[in-house]
């Protein structure tokens, strides 16, 4: 049987779809870098703040001085290009990993579940031979042209894409998402004039359906993939559903990932087939016949050499590790949405609405009274609106607030938070146990005993009972006076 | 005049799309720009008494309360810094206008001094291109208000190492009193700009609230103007809790017990009465109106999202620091030497407004901190 999945595995695929896949990847991230430099987001998030949030195991991790950070994106660009035609692919893709992580592990307020994303295919890609084929590579080495690749690498890329819209959609079964359709309603009640899709916004409904929609379409839409006969239809319900998102929210270059991501789940040699057919030639040329370039004849390739047990084994840990590392969240008690332990890396995207009013209480030996210290005197309103709701990085601060009143020479300080927090239209409670001196407190991954427990009862309801809405108002006049 | 007691017909979570859009021309038409109006006016109400007043005992006396009357609006109005108003580098819209009319926190009073001594004062708008030169109602408050003698230059400074301000001390009042009238004449002009910004007939600004999204507008959606409004009532959080009261009472940013000279008003000893109409405008933005009329504000908004409760709480909270403020025994340097904790009890009242804006208002409206609309989501 290990020997049947092994040639499974090893079967020469056409590198077409690959091909494109790394053409879009390279495309998008080439767009990005140059959209984050024209918003002036790397002045925003990198040189203006004087505090960064690390991240657990990556403590070393610094930023570096402008013009350096500049020059970071504008090599990120140049890179990404390099790797959407194809040019020094090896050179290009690993440096376009190590370049990409390295910025989004400056600060964890700037964490995004898709740029994970990238970092992890970026990462998986250091690792293919996306060069061979389609390529600037292909046309000035022919030697290192191939017009295949083995079976196993267009899987693990399909899984890595797989695993986002698998986890996404578990993120979504939960009461908020769908029996309350929070933080949906809220979201959509903001965004009726949404061009195309506003005025439908209004109907009452609507939050419901696309709560159970989003649900449906994440955790479903790869097997749907999957399956010839179904792919079409779950392909453009993938594209529709990107396109909503798009319009709706602020998420980047997200939807465009996820849409191209989706195009591996078709036949390996799509792109040449559909290149055929616009062409008008006919038959299709027999899917063997693959080419390392447009029209050029086939070559397919030996693949057994690459394989090895030690290969198989780092492909199996990895996959083992994209499939566990969501699911630590369950392993701790309460509501992950609400004390976010295990909330990173386990693809919850967009399943919540967020926001806190922090304030630190500080003491020291011998004084006669507590002082208040403002996040905005340490952090960005960026990183303070994203400090808000993680229980970790209110701990960070803490921590260095306690660091800078002993350097100043105040002994046996102590840290105390005021953490107002309101998730999904609830009444805002508090996160953080007012008592707890975090300033004692470590970062670990044992449960935070100091994280408040989770406010009861439901979110906002999404459809309120509107009875004589200037009658109400009156009563809240009334209470003013 | 929109009328708040139209059927929203809402079918959930404000499905109405036209009720913020209705809140949103509603608190510029009825809040803003009647306020704008009645600073101008006050504005040159204060030119008028300044150029009037004289250095001798009363002869001031009129100028003073011309300034307190401007003040009452004015503070009002810097819970209102969006558009041309706000800051160019940081509010969408902005045209520096309010730091040309009140440049709190930041004054340099040794060059107030120095221009008072070299006389600097005599073209307006020579003074007015000074580069960070001292501008505005609180360099009139110094002026007008200062009974000391001394000024605020070091010794080495020339005008102390040269004698020269002991040298005219006897002219000091009156300069000080022409300055402030020069001052005044650029504050006038500043506010009819605020008021020709905003006009149909001038920069329109206030189509910008009433007909967002249009080709070229400044805020591309309701939403987007909804926003600017929430960024600018954020100012009873940094500037009204934390450095009007949290400083002096030496709970933020203070290295002693209390700090009394962070108190904003130094001179005029106006400091609490600027805090009450600060929020009386933010009780002016969150109702659409003063309590007891009808308008529609941000309360409306809550009701429609099924969030009353966030509202009767939000317009209590409000009520409740104004009481609290109102209740505090005579000025903010008296409390502070006599009594504290009234002023805690307004700081900590005010807090549960910042903590109600900041999450559940936020939550429900879906509306974002000040400077953070740029970047990505997911």
């Amino acid at each position: 049987m290990l020997a049947t999945l092994r040639d499974r595995l090893l079967e020469p695929r056409d590198a077409a779809s690959l091909a494109v896949f790394r053409f879009l990847f390279g495309t998008i991230l080439c767009l990005s870098s140059i959209r984050f430099l024209w918003n002036g987001w790397v002045e925003r998030f990198y040189v203006r703040p004087t505090f960064f949030f690390q991240y657990w195991g990556f403590e070393w991790v610094r930023v570096l001085p402008e013009p350096w950070m500049t020059v970071l994106y504008v090599a990120m660009a140049v890179l990404a290009a390099f790797v959407a035609v194809g040019f020094l692919y090896r050179i290009s893709i690993v440096a376009l990993f190590l370049i990409f992580t390295y910025v989004e592990l400056i600060d964890v307020t700037n964490y995004l579940n898709h740029y994970y994303l990238v970092s992890l295919l970026a990462f998986l890609m250091c690792f293919l031979p996306l060069g061979r084929a389609y390529s600037v590579d292909a046309r000035i080495w022919p030697s290192r042209a191939g017009s295949t690749v083995p079976a196993w690498m267009l899987y693990l890329m399909r899984f890595q894409i797989g695993v986002v819209y698998f986890y996404a959609g578990i993120a979504k079964l939960q009461p908020d998402w769908l029996l309350h359709a929070q933080p949906l309603g809220i979201w959509l009640a903001a965004r009726t004039e949404t061009p195309l899709i506003g005025p439908l916004l209004t109907l009452p409904a609507v939050p419901h359906i696309m709560s159970w929609a989003g649900f449906l379409n994440d955790t479903l839409v790869v097997p749907f993939l999957l399956w010839r006969k179904t792919r079409p239809y779950a392909f453009a319900t993938v594209f529709v559903f990107h396109f909503c998102t798009h319009l709706l929210f602020v998420i980047g270059v997200f939807p465009f990932l996820m849409v191209s991501g989706a195009t591996l789940f078709f036949d390996a040699d799509w792109p040449r087939m559909l290149l055929h057919r616009i062409r008008g030639l006919a038959p299709a040329p027999n899917r063997a016949e693959a080419s390392v370039g447009f029209g050029e004849p086939a070559k397919p390739q030996q693949e057994e050499g690459r394989w090895s047990t030690g290969v198989a084994i780092l492909i199996a840990a990895y996959c083992v590790v994209q499939v566990v590392m969501p699911l630590r969240a369950y392993l701790y008690p309460g509501d992950v949405l609400w004390h976010e332990q295990g909330m990173r890396y386990s693809w919850r995207v967009m399943v919540r609405e967020k926001n806190g009013s922090i304030g630190y209480r500080v003491r020291w030996r011998d004084a006669d009274r507590e002082v208040r210290v403002s996040p905005s005197q340490y952090l960005t309103s960026h990183q303070e609106r994203e400090m808000s709701g993680q229980p970790d990085l209110i701990l960070q601060l803490a921590r260095r607030i306690a660091a800078d009143f002993e350097e100043r020479g105040y002994e046996d300080v102590e840290v105390r938070v005021d953490a107002l927090v309101s998730l999904n239209g609830r009444r805002a409670a508090p996160m953080i146990d007012p008592d707890a001196n975090l300033a004692q407190e470590t970062d670990t991954l044992a449960v935070m005993r100091w994280i408040a427990p989770s406010p009861y009862g439901a979110p906002l309801p999404a459809y309120p009972q509107h009875d004589d809405s200037s009658s109400r108002a009156a009563t809240t006049r009334r209470a003013a006076r | 005049m929109v009328s708040c007691s139209s059927d929203s017909g809402s079918g959930g979570n404000g499905g109405d799309s036209g009720l913020r859009g209705e809140v949103l021309a509603s608190l510029g038409q009825n809040v803003i720009v009647p306020l704008q109006e009645r600073f101008a006016a006050r504005a040159a109400a204060l030119e008028t008494a300044l150029v009037q007043a004289t250095p001798e005992p009363g002869g001031r006396d009129a100028a003073q309360e011309a300034w307190r009357q401007a003040m009452q609006p004015w503070q009002e109005l810097e819970m209102m810094q969006l558009g041309p108003s706000g800051s160019s580098l940081t509010v969408m819209g902005g045209q520096d206008l309010r730091a040309r009319i009140y440049s709190w926190p930041n004054l340099n009073l040794c060059l107030v001094d120095q221009q008072t001594v070299e006389e600097g004062y005599d073209d307006p708008d020579a003074l007015q291109a000074v580069v960070g030169g001292p501008l505005g109602l609180w360099a009139i408050e110094y002026l007008l208000f200062n009974e000391s003698a001394a000024n605020n230059c070091s010794p080495l400074n020339t005008i102390n190492q040269d004698g020269i301000w002991d040298a005219m001390a006897d002219m000091t009042p009156q300069r000080r009193l022409d300055y402030a009238a020069a001052l005044s004449t650029l504050v006038r002009r500043r506010a009819d700009d605020l008021v020709a910004a905003w006009a149909p007939s001038g920069g329109n600004y206030i189509a910008e609230l009433t007909d967002p999204g249009r080709s070229g507008a400044v805020y591309g959606t309701v939403q987007e103007g909804l926003n600017a409004v929430s960024d600018a009532m954020f100012y009873l959080d940094k500037e009204t809790k934390d450095m009007k009261l949290g400083e002096p009472l030496g709970i933020i940013n203070c290295a002693t017990a209390t700090c009394p000279e962070s108190i904003e008003s130094q001179w005029a000893t106006r400091s609490k009465q600027h805090v009450v109409a600060n929020l009386r405008a933010f009780q002016a933005l969150f109702l659409g109106s003063s309590p007891g009329t009808d308008a529609l504000g941000f309360d409306d908004l809550l009701i429609d999202m099924g969030a009353p409760d966030v509202a009767a709480d939000m317009a209590q909270a409000i009520a409740d620091a104004i009481a609290a403020t109102e209740a505090i025994s005579g000025t903010f340097f008296e409390a502070l030497e006599q009594d504290p904790t009234q002023m805690e009890a307004a700081h900590s009242a005010i807090r549960q407004i910042t903590d109600l804006l900041k999450t559940d208002l936020l939550s429900i409206l879906d509306l974002e901190q000040p400077d953070r609309a740029a970047g990505d989501n997911d």
